[in-house]
């Protein structure tokens, strides 16, 4: 078997908020093989958002170890940790995040200027469906579309993962299913390990891989031999 | 001379007052859209801002004669020559004109404010940031 | 174009109005420096020019009569480069439909028609032509108080008898930049002229025919004035010389010097100000406004994006504000800059201008304006920029919010809950309240300070005419006059009142330091002409010993009880040691003060008096007018109310003099 593209090692990262301790990540362990979806399912405050922001070197941990292949991610400075999120990390959030004053070509292109080896702004727009949508502002577009040209943002660079933190949160279940059949094609065609945070149980047959979240800690996983189509799913 | 100086200060003014006021608005924005969804009316929702506004303007009134007095001070020192000195003199009118522009600026800016307050989106404002 | 460029244009789109407020405030900072400096090198140069074009002189001397042959050995002395000997002449003008009397400075001209110095720019017609006997040139401000073009005409009494003359020329003077009669405190161009006639006729109306009364000289670089000033006294002390002098203290030089002193003071002071109130203003605002940026922050670093450029990316937004600004500041302060500067220039009577460019001064106003905005731009990034992208996209924590008394006090129920909410919220950012009642207390100050030297002015105006010089008229006489002379005049019709005044020239010294005043004489108890110090007190100066100005007593480092040395310029010229009784905080001038019976003993003189100063009877001033016209002794009479009135009317600001003055200073 091949490298995972992330081990955790007693993963632990607390936060102090005011008076209380909350351990956000308790000392987890755990290995995400290449080209997987992994779906992190659990409650509001069980951990899975924060596995998700030190994956993507947007946070730290407080302890433990965290390697992308055989990267330590937990030595890296911020400059080595800004060129990992350049080079590897591909992020969707649940509230798009685009940059309001620039188009949706634009918004995509934004990524693709510091990356290494992009793809074009129109052919990752294309991908999820939205070449005929380019040159509108985010304002102009639906939650739906918004959120593909997220996708899209996250992917033009042909990054090795694909973190998407509740992804479809914001949407009603049609275009929900849209966003994840848009991140379904673009891992079966890039080959992008793609991990997904839901509350959304539904979206766990879609998965390789379930990892189910309590108080911090994996509580189980779960493989899936066969994995569904976006369209046969509903919510 | 004076006037143009004087009209300086005032651009000078206004320019603090408004942006002042602007920006107060955007850091707020999403409170002020939280008490808009709770039912507050347009009018109680401009009083929170405008009332700060307002007192923040005035309370900067005495201190802002005591440095512009300190600052006369100095240019008087300065401009005493040979040929002429004067005597440092403030009139009350002066304090009341100098007063009445940075009011101005502020009920301009708070005229401003009120359109923006008509145009805020609720939903938008509430959904961006979570 | 970047990507991140595109934001940057549609993010200052978005943002235009603050953008352009923020830009209101460098523009603001750099116009008052641009306007300020600039004006003040402009009247400057234009002035340097002037006194070169027209050979302006460095040392001035006056005598009764000296020898022309006298010429060639002042030429001898080191350090003179060109001299012009004149005849100067103090007289009364009588105007026809002018009833005040007004008096005029006689200057000769070389019948040669060669002047060397302190030349004439001739603004209309001709020189007096060789034999025209009642030829003149007027100087541009008199002629146009009373509206007069080539070919009017008024009399004039030379010497006792009166002439006819006719105006054939307007012309100015690098001499006669400013011009204040005699007595006067202000310039009053209705009531004072400088006209220039043939050296022929003015020596013939004086008695002085190969004879000169008042000599120029220009020294050679690098020469030592007071040299030449010394070796000049030498020379014409025989001949009555009274005290040679440089330019600082002739009296159209050391106005315009004041004037332009004024302004320069000014602009180092309040532009200054101004700049770094606004440089601190705009790095609060912007402070705030890449704060608000926060989640973008987040967002750009999350795609990536590395600290260096996502701090590059707000300073180019910063810096586009701020060249905007200064763009803004250079465009109106360079105009207003222009404007002024003619305003002045006509003010003075410049014959030309010459507009000093300043690059230095947009690059000192720009510059820091830059870093100001620099810095508050990175004082927001610094901030932000080490947040853990993902907190810095979640919204800032929520703050803390205090209960601003004890939890036993109910204070909703005292106030209502959106005051409550705006109190809290001013509670919850002490330091941001603070910074933005600074700022508005800084707009606040920048407006007063603009606005106090009308209120200073104003205040001088009232102390110098109701309280200090109170008389309606001063009667000056061409030579000094047996005190007996008052009793004459207090006679004249409408005279209500009269006090003698006595002006001695001196040079006091203390140490090295040495400067040339005039100690005036007057009755201990004067009650027109009145000395009155800071407290608004009127003097009343002890019987012996000098008070002097306390300026003056601040230059030469004296007080009270310190004695000074005291050259006399007149009479036997002897120099003597003087106690130094008071000091009067006074406004005008530097000057010396004494009793007019112990000036007399000083002196050692017969009580005599250089001036009359008159109380009149409003109703009868017409009589006086024509009395005193009819008095030949009489050199020049000063009408300060009348001045004052006048001048008043067309603006609140009375006189010409208080409104530059007041414009120098910018009230």
């Amino acid at each position: 078997m091949s490298v995972p593209v992330f081990t955790a090692k007693a993963l632990t990262k607390i936060y102090v908020s005011g008076e209380v301790m909350v351990h956000a990540l308790n000392e987890v362990d755990l290995d995400i093989p290449e080209k997987e979806v992994v779906v992190l399912l659990g409650p509001s405050g069980s951990g899975k958002t924060t596995l998700l922001n030190i994956m993507g070197g947007l946070d730290r941990p407080t302890s433990g170890r965290l390697f992308f292949r055989d990267l330590d991610l937990t030595d890296l400075e911020d400059r080595e940790l800004t060129k990992y999120r350049r080079d590897h990390v591909g992020f969707v959030f649940q509230f798009y995040n685009l940059v309001p004053s620039l188009t949706a070509y634009e918004n995509v292109a934004l990524v693709t200027e510091v990356a290494k080896n992009p793809m074009r702004p129109a052919d990752a727009l294309a991908l999820v469906g939205l070449e005929a949508r380019m040159h509108h502002f985010p304002a102009q577009l639906s939650g739906g579309e918004q959120q593909r040209v997220a996708i899209a943002r996250a992917i033009a660079k042909r990054p090795a993962v694909l973190l998407c933190d509740e992804p479809t949160g914001a949407l009603d279940s049609k275009t929900g299913i849209r966003v994840i059949e848009a991140l379904l094609g673009v891992n079966r065609q890039l080959g992008t390990t793609t991990v997904i945070i839901t509350h959304n149980a539904s979206i766990q047959e879609v998965a390789d891989r379930v990892l189910f979240f309590a108080d911090g800690r994996i509580s189980r996983i779960r493989t899936n031999e066969a994995r569904r189509e976006a369209a046969e799913l509903t919510w | 001379m004076a006037s143009i100086y004087t009209g300086l200060a005032g651009v000078i003014a206004f320019g603090v007052v408004y942006n002042n006021a602007r920006i107060s608005l955007s850091e707020r924005a999403r409170e002020l859209a939280s008490l808009r969804v709770l039912g507050f009316t347009r009018g109680e929702v401009l009083r929170i801002l405008l009332l700060e506004l307002a007192i923040l303007t005035l309370i900067a009134q005495p201190p802002g004669w005591l440095m512009g007095y300190g600052l006369a001070w100095v240019m008087k020192t300065n401009l005493a020559g040979e040929l002429m000195r004067v005597r440092l003199v403030v009139e009350h009118s002066t304090y009341v004109i100098a007063t009445s522009v940075v009011v101005l600026a502020a009920i301009v800016s708070a005229a401003v404010i009120r359109e923006r307050i008509d145009r805020l989106d609720l939903v938008a404002v509430l959904k961006t940031r979570d | 174009m970047k990507v991140l460029d595109i934001k940057l244009l549609r993010d200052v789109r978005r943002l235009w109005a603050q953008v352009l407020a923020v830009a209101l405030v460098v523009g603001g900072g750099v116009a008052t420096l641009v306007l300020a400096v600039g004006s003040h090198r402009s009247l400057e140069e234009t002035r340097i020019a002037y006194y070169e074009r027209y050979g302006f002189a460095d040392v001035f001397a006056q005598a009764k009569r000296a020898p022309k042959a006298l010429t060639d050995r002042i030429g001898e002395i080191p350090g003179v480069a060109a001299i012009d000997t004149r005849i100067a002449k103090p007289a009364l003008l009588d105007i026809p439909g002018f009833s005040a009397p007004a008096s005029a400075q006689f200057v000769s001209l070389a019948d040669t028609g060669e002047q060397h110095l302190n030349r004439l720019y001739m603004r209309s017609g001709r020189f007096p032509a060789p034999g025209r006997t009642e030829e003149v040139v007027v100087n541009e401000p008199f002629a146009r108080a009373h509206g007069f073009v080539e070919g009017a005409r008024f009399s004039a009494i030379l010497n006792g008898r009166k002439r006819e003359l006719v105006i054939v020329g307007i012309a100015l003077s690098p001499e006669f930049v400013y011009t204040v009669g005699p007595g006067d405190l202000m310039p009053d161009d209705r009531r004072y002229a400088i006209v220039w006639m043939s050296e022929k006729v003015l020596s013939a109306a004086y008695d002085l025919d190969g004879a000169f009364s008042a000599v120029a000289v220009k020294l050679q670089p690098g020469a030592s004035e007071r040299d030449v000033v010394r070796r000049l006294d030498a020379l014409l002390d025989p001949y009555g010389g009274q005290a040679a002098h440089g330019r600082k203290d002739q009296t159209s030089h050391a106005w315009l010097d004041h004037e332009l002193d004024m302004l320069n003071n000014m602009s180092r002071t309040l532009p200054p100000i101004f700049l770094l109130v606004a440089a601190f203003l705009v790095n609060l605002t912007l402070t705030r406004l890449v704060a608000l940026e926060r989640e973008q922050i987040g967002l750009l670093k999350a795609l990536g994006y590395s600290d260096g450029s996502i701090v590059l990316h707000y300073f180019k937004f910063v810096a586009f504000i701020v060249v905007v600004g200064i763009v803004l500041g250079g465009i109106v302060g360079t105009w207003l800059g222009l404007h002024v500067t003619a305003l002045f220039g006509d003010f003075f009577h410049f014959p030309f201008l010459v507009f000093a460019k300043a690059p230095d001064v947009y690059l000192t106003a720009g510059a820091l304006s830059a870093a100001a905005a620099a810095i508050g731009a990175f004082r927001a990034l610094r901030e932000v920029v080490k947040l853990p992208p993902a907190v810095a996209m979640q919204a800032p924590a929520p703050p803390v919010y205090r209960r601003l008394l004890s939890a036993r006090i109910q204070l909703d129920r005292i106030v209502s809950q959106p005051t409550l909410m705006m109190i809290r919220n001013i509670a919850r950012h002490p330091v941001r309240a603070f910074f933005t009642a600074l700022g508005m207390a800084l707009a606040t100050a920048i407006l007063v300070v603009s606005l106090f030297t009308r209120d200073s002015m104003e205040h001088l105006t009232d102390v110098t005419y109701f309280l200090a010089d109170r008389q309606d008229a001063t009667i000056g006489f061409a030579e000094k006059r047996i005190a007996n002379v008052v009793e004459q005049v207090s006679r004249l019709p409408g005279v209500l009142a009269a006090e003698p005044f006595r002006e001695v020239p001196v040079r006091i010294r203390h140490g090295n330091v040495e400067r040339r005043i005039v100690i005036s004489g007057r009755p201990a108890a004067a009650h027109l002409r009145r000395i009155i110090d800071v407290e608004l007190r009127p003097v009343i100066l002890p019987e012996t010993g000098l008070a002097i100005s306390g300026m003056l007593a601040h230059i030469l480092g004296v007080g009270p009880g310190d004695s000074v040395e005291v050259d006399l310029l007149e009479g036997a010229r002897r120099s003597v040691t003087v106690p130094v009784v008071a000091t009067v905080e006074d406004y005008f001038g530097i000057r010396g003060m004494m009793e007019i019976e112990a000036l007399h003993k000083l002196m050692r003189e017969a009580p005599v008096v250089t001036s009359v100063n008159l109380s009149l009877d409003e109703n009868r001033t017409e009589d006086f007018y024509t009395a005193v016209k009819s008095i030949p002794t009489v050199g020049g009479v000063a009408l300060q109310r009348v001045s004052w009135r006048t001048s008043a009317r067309p603006s609140r600001c009375s006189s010409p003099r208080w409104r530059v003055s007041t414009r120098a200073l910018p009230a």
